[in-house]
């Protein structure tokens, strides 16, 4: 009887430990998606101050980076600005958010990638902590009634947001 | 070439253990096994040794066209990192894992064959079985002679957290001594299974096993804990981490099955449970093993995550149901149990004390995994972390530490008044301990009856050594004469004493330094002084030196008495510079701090240097003051002197 | 050289390094020292020691070398300072981070099972001690004293082994003139 009962608690212990391989103990899910965005004010590196109340109305994509990571941030850069490039006119802001890093990588970062989109850098890490970011890159993704709609974490492509950018212009319509 | 030399000792092993198996198959309707099987089985130690030499010629070397080689070293790391690196990542580990029980298969194939010749087939197949599967992991997904395609100029070197401590070089080896060990009880429980009446007795014939692997695994915790404290700056040495907890529950059942099979050899009781103890506690070694290694949970420790995890989960459960199927069928078979005359008794002390070790193992494990049951069924990540462990564990401690004391006190079979008017001597003697620790001004409930379970085991443990001492002092004999005369002569019992004595010591000191434990984080600037748990603390400077392998930013803080300050105005001569440092590594991102720790029996003054300006010349320092310490060094210590004591074998 | 000028050289090196490395740190604590009590110091590392450094392995905030833990401080300070209570600290991490970020699990739902494991489990060994010892006594009373070849007596040193049959045994080391 006791043997059963042995049994039971052993098969249940290693399918939890099964189920435990198929997913990354890293990875952690964002309370924040589906929630108004973070009121937010980011000193620009071209000076002036970008706050998030000037972005209601637009499709906001926020991006928050490091010149140190690497390869992933590296290998996003040129995906953030062709979507600059792409929807800037249509209504969509890019904003870059450098966190936990010096001002000489960040602006060396902006310069060697071109990047003409609004890039701050978030001193205190005040932000970062607003929107519950644990490492860089993430990205938010933020409609144009200011509500978080997405977050990836890790780099993302162009086509990633592409999509969901144009479901969400087509949404205000 | 060597990369090739090493992978052909592998599958030299590995055929070994193959053949070794084929020959215990055909043996097993003899009555005495032939050589067979032990001749492979030191085949296996051999080859596994030779891949082990090759390993390491590759780490002293350089030789960097093995990816483990240039993934655990650079040109920079110092010989004897070099060398510790063969444990450093998972391939290697897997490595030392094989080598250690190929050597335990080997050592225990040359006794066993003729001291225990029924037990061996069950025994040698469970063992070559084992070898045969972490051989297999080696030679096939974990393989540590893995090449690159174009040798690298230079190898990444491992984390600088695990290159600046000695305490490297020592803590896995024993460690997986203990961990391994745990595997050959297990292995003698199962030939007993399989061989029935006819065989010796397995209990009798594993306690020197089971000692060693506990002592091994003691051992290893401490010096864990140790290289923590040393190293990674907070001020503690214990961090419910998974992989420390994966490491401390075969420990808690070790223990239990250390004293369930003296119970069951001196009284027949506990036959079936001793049995079973001994299959959990492998089977949490390799849960640990898995833990460790296939990255299902987050931690300091953990290697990264690996193609292995699937694979050991695999071995563990075939491990797991095959030990039920062998138990359910032969369990019922067993002899019945012996009798117990008196619940004041220490074999019925003993069942108690079983109870409490496997209700922390318990905790410990579910504490453990309970993330990942709560993030299968509803998809939520939560934390299970120390302040939860520390509550619920420190009750179980202090109950464990009562039984302590009680069980040495009692006597086999049924206690006489004597002995139970003894123990009540023993208790009032720790009942008036935690008064006076209350009056003196230790605050806090738990503390306080800490005080007193610590005293109370302490006591019984020297009233008992006591009572051996006068009864040879009777005899003529001087009092140091007599103390190592009875300690020498019943050798089992009086090192179950002074283990008993360490523990109550340890646990003393880990009562100390978390109740009351000062922790101040300050900003200083250069040549200011700065007040904290009585110590007066000046940063003299900021220095920088360079090293081969990294940078390094120390900041000498003198240290003096801080009423002396206080009171005297001018300023007193420091007692001692303390040098924190941060390090910086080639390769890291983060810079490394090095703690700086003045210990004394008292308490330890713990300083480490969190950042650094030198243009504003200030500092920020994290200052912990921790009482008793030492005191858990020193009981550990203890603990382990008197188990190898145990283990010494007697003069014939 | 002289005791002046290998000094000026030493803080050469170390302005040098500094310039180089000093940046990268972001000095772990920005806010001036004039605004900062030893009491509320104490209580940020108290509700430091309550939150799990994201970026870490199973690290306390507190206790992170890390520079977003480093953040994390400062900003609990200036909570602190503001005047926000401890428990609302704490939920304003909870609602940025999720529930994981609290190291003690919450006594609630699901997690109600880790809180009642150690006395469940004491319970049920005590339950199962109490049966098998209860059987066991009652086989020592009914052992009469002249039967103790069939039960083994306290001083009896030749135990039976578990299949019965008679073993060498109590001594931790077997002799290799045995069997």
């Amino acid at each position: 009887m006791w043997l059963w009962a042995a049994l039971a608690v052993a098969v249940a212990v290693l399918a939890v430990l099964g189920a435990g391989l198929r997913r990354d103990p890293r990875r952690l899910p964002s309370p924040l998606v589906g929630r108004p965005t973070p009121a937010f004010s980011l000193p620009l590196l071209n000076g002036g101050v970008l706050r998030s109340e000037a972005l209601r109305g637009r499709v906001v994509v926020v991006n928050f980076w490091a010149s140190w990571c690497y390869p992933a941030c590296y290998d996003e850069a040129p995906h953030l600005q062709r979507l600059w490039d792409r929807y800037g006119e249509r209504g969509v802001v890019v904003v870059g958010i450098n966190i936990q890093d010096t001002e000489a990588g960040a602006r060396a970062f902006v310069r060697r990638f071109g990047q003409t989109f609004p890039v701050g850098r978030d001193r205190t890490g005040s932000i970062a902590i607003d929107f519950g970011v644990v490492g860089v890159p993430e990205t938010y993704l933020i409609d144009r009634q200011g509500r978080i709609v997405f977050k990836h974490a890790g780099a993302v492509t162009e086509d990633l947001l592409a999509a969901r950018i144009e479901a969400l212009l087509a949404q205000g319509r | 070439m060597i990369a090739l030399g090493g992978r052909i000792s592998l599958l030299v092993a590995l055929a070994c253990c193959l053949a070794g198996l084929v020959a215990v198959l055909r043996a097993r309707t003899r009555t005495v096994p032939g050589p067979g099987a032990a001749r492979w089985a030191v085949g296996v130690a051999l080859a596994v040794t030779a891949a082990v030499a090759l390993m390491e010629a590759a780490l002293v070397g350089g030789d960097f066209s093995i990816r483990y080689v240039a993934s655990t070293t650079n040109r920079t790391t110092p010989l004897l990192f070099r060398v510790a690196s063969l444990w450093g990542a998972l391939e290697g580990s897997l490595l030392l894992w094989a080598w250690v029980l190929a050597a335990l298969t080997a050592w225990v194939a040359v006794r066993s064959r003729t001291a225990a010749p029924r037990l061996w087939p069950g025994t040698a197949g469970v063992l070559l079985g084992l070898c045969a599967f972490f051989l297999a992991l080696l030679v096939g997904p974990a393989d540590p002679f893995a090449r690159l395609p174009v040798v690298p100029p230079d190898g990444s070197g491992l984390n600088p957290l695990l290159q600046n401590h000695p305490l490297m070089a020592l803590h896995p080896p024993v460690l997986y001594l203990g961990y391994v060990g745990m595997a050959v009880p297990y292995a003698f429980a199962v030939g007993s299974l399989l061989a029935g009446p006819d065989a010796e007795e397995w209990v009798a014939v594993s306690r020197p096993w089971i000692l060693g692997a506990w002592l091994a695994l003691t051992a290893g915790l401490l010096l864990g804990a140790r290289w923590s404290y040393d190293v990674l700056g907070w001020g503690g040495y214990w961090a419910w981490d998974p992989v420390e907890n994966a490491a401390l529950l075969p420990w808690l059942t070790a223990t239990a099955l250390v004293h369930s099979a003296m119970v069951e050899v001196r009284r027949g009781l506990l036959r079936a449970w001793t049995v079973v103890l001994a299959a959990v506690s492998f089977l949490l070694t390799l849960v640990g093993t898995f833990i460790t290694r296939s990255g299902v949970l987050a931690s300091v420790h953990a290697f990264t995550q690996s193609a292995i995890g699937p694979a050991l989960l695999a071995g563990l459960a075939a491990a797991t149901l095959g030990t039920l199927a062998l138990l359910a069928w032969r369990l019922p078979g067993l002899r019945e149990e012996g009798a117990v005359f008196s619940v004041a008794s220490r074999e019925a002390l003993v069942v108690f004390n079983n109870v409490i070790l496997l209700a922390m193992a318990a905790t410990v494990f579910v504490g453990t995994v309970f993330p990942l049951v709560v993030e299968a069924t509803t998809g939520q990540k939560v934390t299970v972390g120390p302040p939860f462990f520390n509550t619920v564990i420190t009750p179980l401690g202090l109950a464990l530490l009562a039984l302590t004391g009680a069980g040495t006190v009692l006597r086999w079979g049924r206690s006489t008044a004597a002995d139970l008017r003894r123990m009540g001597h023993v208790a009032a003697a720790a009942l008036a301990a935690a008064v006076a620790a209350a009056a003196a001004g230790v605050r806090g409930t738990a503390t306080v009856v800490a005080v007193g379970a610590v005293a109370f085991t302490a006591a019984a443990q020297t009233v008992e050594i006591a009572r051996g001492v006068r009864t040879l002092q009777a005899a003529g004999r001087s009092l140091p004469g007599a103390l190592v005369e009875v300690i020498l002569r019943h050798r089992h019992r009086y090192a179950g004493y002074l283990v008993h004595l360490g523990l109550a010591v340890a646990v003393a000191g880990i009562v100390g330094s978390q109740a009351s434990r000062l922790e101040v984080h300050r900003l200083v600037r250069v040549g200011e002084v700065v007040h904290a748990g009585g110590y007066a603390l000046r940063v003299d400077e900021l220095r920088a030196g360079a090293y081969p392998d990294r940078l390094v930013v120390w900041a000498p803080v003198s240290v003096a008495d801080g009423g002396a300050a206080l009171a005297g105005g001018r300023e007193p001569a420091p007692k001692v510079v303390l040098r924190p440092s941060q390090n910086f590594y080639r390769h890291a991102r983060t810079p490394v701090p090095t703690p700086a720790v003045r210990s004394t029996w008292r308490e330890d003054l713990y300083v480490v240097l969190m950042g650094f300006d030198p243009g504003s010349q200030t500092a920020v320092l994290r200052v912990v003051v921790s009482p008793l310490v030492s005191w858990i060094w020193a009981g550990g210590a203890l603990m382990i002197v008197a188990g190898g004591l145990a283990l010494w074998p007697p003069r014939r | 050289m002289t005791a002046d000028t290998g000094r000026r050289r030493r803080w050469v090196v170390v302005l040098v390094l500094a310039a180089a490395i000093a940046p990268r740190l972001g000095l772990a604590d920005p806010a001036p020292a004039a605004e900062r009590t030893p009491d509320l110091d104490a209580r940020a590392q108290a509700i430091a020691a309550r939150l799990r450094c994201p970026v870490c392995q199973n690290e306390s905030v507190a206790d992170s070398p890390a520079e977003l833990a480093a953040q994390m401080r400062a900003m609990i300070r200036d909570r602190l300072a503001a005047g926000e209570s401890e428990e609302q600290i704490i939920a304003y991490f909870v609602d940025r981070y999720g529930q994981w970020i609290l190291l003690e699990p919450p006594r609630r739902g699901i997690l109600w099972v880790v809180w009642l494991t150690p006395a469940a489990a004491v319970l049920a060994g005590a339950a199962l001690a109490a049966a098998y010892l209860r059987r066991a006594i009652k086989a020592g009373a009914a052992s009469s004293a002249a039967d103790s070849d069939s039960y083994p007596s306290v001083d009896n040193p030749q135990q039976p082994g578990i299949w019965g049959q008679t073993p060498d045994v109590g001594r931790v080391w077997k002799k290799s003139s045995d069997r």
